[in-house]
């Protein structure tokens, strides 16, 4: 059953403020995954990976292409879907983890995730099964570090049960034995069914998470 | 008292000739009772009146002393007070006036007078049907804090906003407990407008609602009168929790003993004493007690 | 979901018009001034909507008419042209003691300076609760209780409700503008965030009492700011104004990250967000 079928997929940015310079970063993309799947993207810096990402989550405004997610018997074409429409999908269906925490003052890193629809408890849980540090929990992450900051970002990301999870180098700051227990609980989210897509610097050693890996280059996959 | 004044009392009880009967033009005194009479149809609102210039300062009971001039008739009989005192200067002062230019006779006793004129209070014997009690009032509007400007404070009245005076009920019943409107206390007239009762004290609020006799308002300088006709609703803007309380006296009147009257304090060869503020009440109930 | 709020084509003009600029082309260049009658837009042909629980910010620089809007929204501003619908009820000519109670009860407005929202002299409690008065509430003890509990909501103290206003501080004065537009439990909150003078720490704090409202309630926000990052943290969609008109709408994080409209682009790379 596929999840997640992206077809014909354009995107450029007009940069108005260099006399409407053009910028090709997405020139015809084709892409399906099956529920249940990681699929990791590589490729050089400015391949496209990214602004992949960006346009299934709809953060960038694609030119030409849909973005069919299927989930429950239902389906939505994120590429046109209306504003409230893509609102509801990030709710429910499709998150979108980065390297960067977006810093909201005074409010704890357990907050954070709680917000998210959790009981404080179980977010706390979750946090610690990520290695964060119990005097951290009540902590507001805007002195954290970049690891520790990934970390609340991936309980954000992981605290509803949605079946798309978009992935950009969520484990680029964290130690050793952090990555470890990131892997391995995006491991059991797509043993679950879940459907990831993954942007890694360094391929993952997590045992038997990635399904397939594909390569990006000049905005174009070049192996499907 | 001017010399011209002097001579006209001098002359004798009826009209002088060159004045008209009490003292203002017909065509005024017919503006004034035009305006009093729809102050009369709308309880409680505000009408403006052209206040002419009068023999006693603006400040001074004009507004008061024109609705009485333009009211009186030669069967009345006219009382005047302020504060409760016949005697005092200005009461006297208006009192004089108004008799010479009518020839009007006058009394102390409230149950004989048809027509009194007061300032600050209201006589302690009960009125009935029949009088007319004048009230002179410095600040026609109970707006006047929330804005200078009538544009303002007309629209508010239109649309029956008295929330400014709501708020400074909250304020003061939060800052100290109850209300710090010692006098003027606004009250709603038939269910409707909301008006100054002139600044008479909280005791003598109550005793205009449903009231017998007909009570009109003039003030002169702000050129406004209003009026509250016989049997009309007049309740004090109150919280529904927070219950309206008049004043209460711990003593009895040093006078004549009564007790449940409105006393004044007055010194007595220097001693502070309680009395009634009501004068002629006072010494009507010391002459029947002999 | 439903929609709370809906603006149509809401146009506000100082002047008489003319052809030249109620021509609906009239090029943006030209700005809100229009050469040949002098007339100026405050803002020209705005539309949008905001379900219940649902928040749109409102950025471009000054002059670009997002105050006039919020005041239009708020009814402190005649409009010239277009509709406002609350709950799909037209308020935009309400007049007269329907304006009064709206205001009072389905509106509420955190202006962006003190001195808009409240009266100084007046305690906190009391500046609130001229909002339950106007509207007719005549039990004291109800009023009040009312006034703290909302008052305690935006952290302030219990014991200060009693204080007048002009002693607070000036995040301390905001905190009371949001105790007293969230008192009537209002369909549609205004908040103009432009607040100068508030150190971050305060402003963090109002921010965050901010986004707990909408956790906790349904209420429609539209949020003025200079600053996207506010726009970013308490907005999920975005208009980009300028000189009167709606240049640029849609996610934030989109019109953000993807800004399509020059001015857009302009407005995102001068700030960081």
């Amino acid at each position: 059953m596929n999840a997640l079928a992206i077809e014909g997929l354009r995107k450029r940015f007009v940069r108005h403020l260099q006399d409407a310079r053009e910028l090709s970063v997405l020139e015809g993309v084709d892409l399906e995954l099956q529920a249940g799947t990681c699929t990791v993207l590589r490729g050089a810096s400015g391949s496209g990976k990214s602004s992949l990402l960006r346009c299934v989550y709809r953060t960038y405004r694609p030119d030409a292409g849909s973005i069919v997610l299927r989930y429950d018997g239902q389906s939505i074409d994120l590429a046109t879907a209306d504003d409230r429409a893509v609102l509801s999908a990030r709710r429910r269906l499709v998150a979108l983890a980065t390297q960067f925490l977006q810093i909201t003052p005074r409010v704890g890193a357990v907050d954070l995730v709680a917000q998210e629809g959790l009981e404080r408890e179980p977010a706390a849980e979750l946090l610690r099964s990520l290695g964060l540090a119990d005097e951290l929990l009540e902590i507001a992450p805007a002195t954290f570090s970049g690891g520790e900051r990934q970390i609340v970002n991936l309980a954000i990301t992981l605290a509803r049960p949605r079946p798309l999870l978009l992935l950009d180098e969520v484990t680029a700051s964290l130690d050793p034995t952090r990555r470890a227990l990131a892997l391995r609980a995006l491991s059991a989210r797509r043993d679950a069914g879940g459907t990831l897509l993954a942007v890694f610097h360094d391929p993952p050693d997590h045992p038997g998470l990635v399904d397939r890996v594909l390569e990006m280059r000049a905005g174009r996959l070049v192996s499907a | 008292m001017t010399s011209a004044l002097r001579e006209l009392l001098d002359a004798g009880p009826r009209t002088r000739s060159g004045y008209a009967f009490a003292y203002m033009d017909e065509s005024a005194k017919r503006e004034v009772r035009r305006a009093l009479l729809k102050g009369v149809c709308i309880p409680g609102h505000l009408v403006p009146f052209a206040s002419r210039e009068m023999p006693v300062a603006r400040g001074w009971g004009s507004g008061g002393l024109q609705v009485t001039l333009a009211t009186i008739v030669p069967d009345d009989v006219l009382k005047v007070i302020d504060q409760g005192d016949d005697q005092s200067m200005n009461a006297v002062g208006l009192r004089e006036l108004i008799a010479a230019t009518s020839g009007v006779p006058t009394t102390t006793d409230a149950r004989a007078a048809t027509l009194i004129q007061t300032r600050h209070r209201i006589p302690q014997d009960d009125l009935h049907e029949g009088q007319v009690l004048v009230f002179q009032i410095p600040v026609s509007d109970p707006l006047r804090r929330v804005s200078a400007r009538p544009s303002v404070t007309r629209r508010l009245h239109a649309e029956g906003d008295y929330t400014a005076l709501w708020l400074y009920l909250y304020e003061d019943t939060a800052q100290m407990g109850r209300s710090s409107f010692t006098h003027s206390y606004p009250v709603r007239v038939d269910d409707g407008y909301v008006m100054t009762p002139s600044p008479i004290p909280r005791y003598d609020v109550p005793r205009l609602h449903q009231a017998p006799q007909l009570s009109l308002f003039g003030a002169g300088r702000e050129a406004a009168v209003f009026a509250v006709p016989p049997y009309t609703d007049v309740v004090p803007l109150a919280f529904e929790d927070r219950a309206f309380e008049p004043e209460r006296f711990t003593e009895d009147c040093w006078r004549c003993g009564a007790d449940g009257s409105y006393l004044d304090t007055e010194f007595v060869n220097g001693l502070a004493r309680m009395v009634c503020s009501d004068t002629a009440w006072c010494a009507r109930r010391r002459a029947a007690a002999g | 979901m439903s929609v709370a709020l809906r603006v149509e084509d809401l146009t506000v003009r100082y002047g008489p018009g003319c052809q030249a600029c109620a021509e609906p082309t009239a090029s943006d260049s030209a700005g809100a001034l229009c050469a040949d009658c002098g007339s100026v837009h405050g803002c020209r042909e705005v539309g949008f909507e905001v379900g219940a629980g649902e928040a749109l910010g409102i950025v471009g620089e000054s002059g670009s008419g997002k105050s006039t809007v919020l005041a239009a929204l708020n009814l402190d501003q005649p409009v010239s042209g277009g509709r406002i619908l609350l709950d799909g009820d037209e308020i935009t000519a309400a007049a007269g003691s329907d304006r009064r109670r709206l205001r009072a009860e389905s509106l509420g407005i955190v202006y962006q300076t003190s001195q808009q929202g409240l009266d100084l002299a007046i305690s906190a409690g009391g500046n609130a609760a001229s909002r339950l008065l106007a509207v007719g509430w005549r039990s004291y003890e109800r009023v009040r209780a009312e006034a703290l509990t909302h008052h305690e909501s935006v952290e302030l103290a219990g014991e200060r409700l009693d204080t007048p206003v002009r002693a607070f501080s000036g995040g301390m004065r905001q905190r009371v503008q949001l105790a007293k537009a969230l008192i009537s439990r209002p369909r549609l909150l205004l908040l103009d965030e432009r607040t100068s003078g508030l150190d971050v720490s305060v402003q963090a704090r109002i921010l965050d009492l901010v986004r707990r409202i909408r956790r906790e309630t349904d209420v429609a926000l539209v949020i003025v700011s200079h600053d996207l990052a506010v726009i970013r943290m308490l907005a999920e969609r975005v208009l980009v104004m300028q000189a009167g008109r709606v240049v640029e709408a849609g996610l934030t994080d989109q019109v953000l990250g993807d800004p399509q409209h020059p001015y857009s682009q302009l407005l995102v790379s001068a700030q960081l967000t």
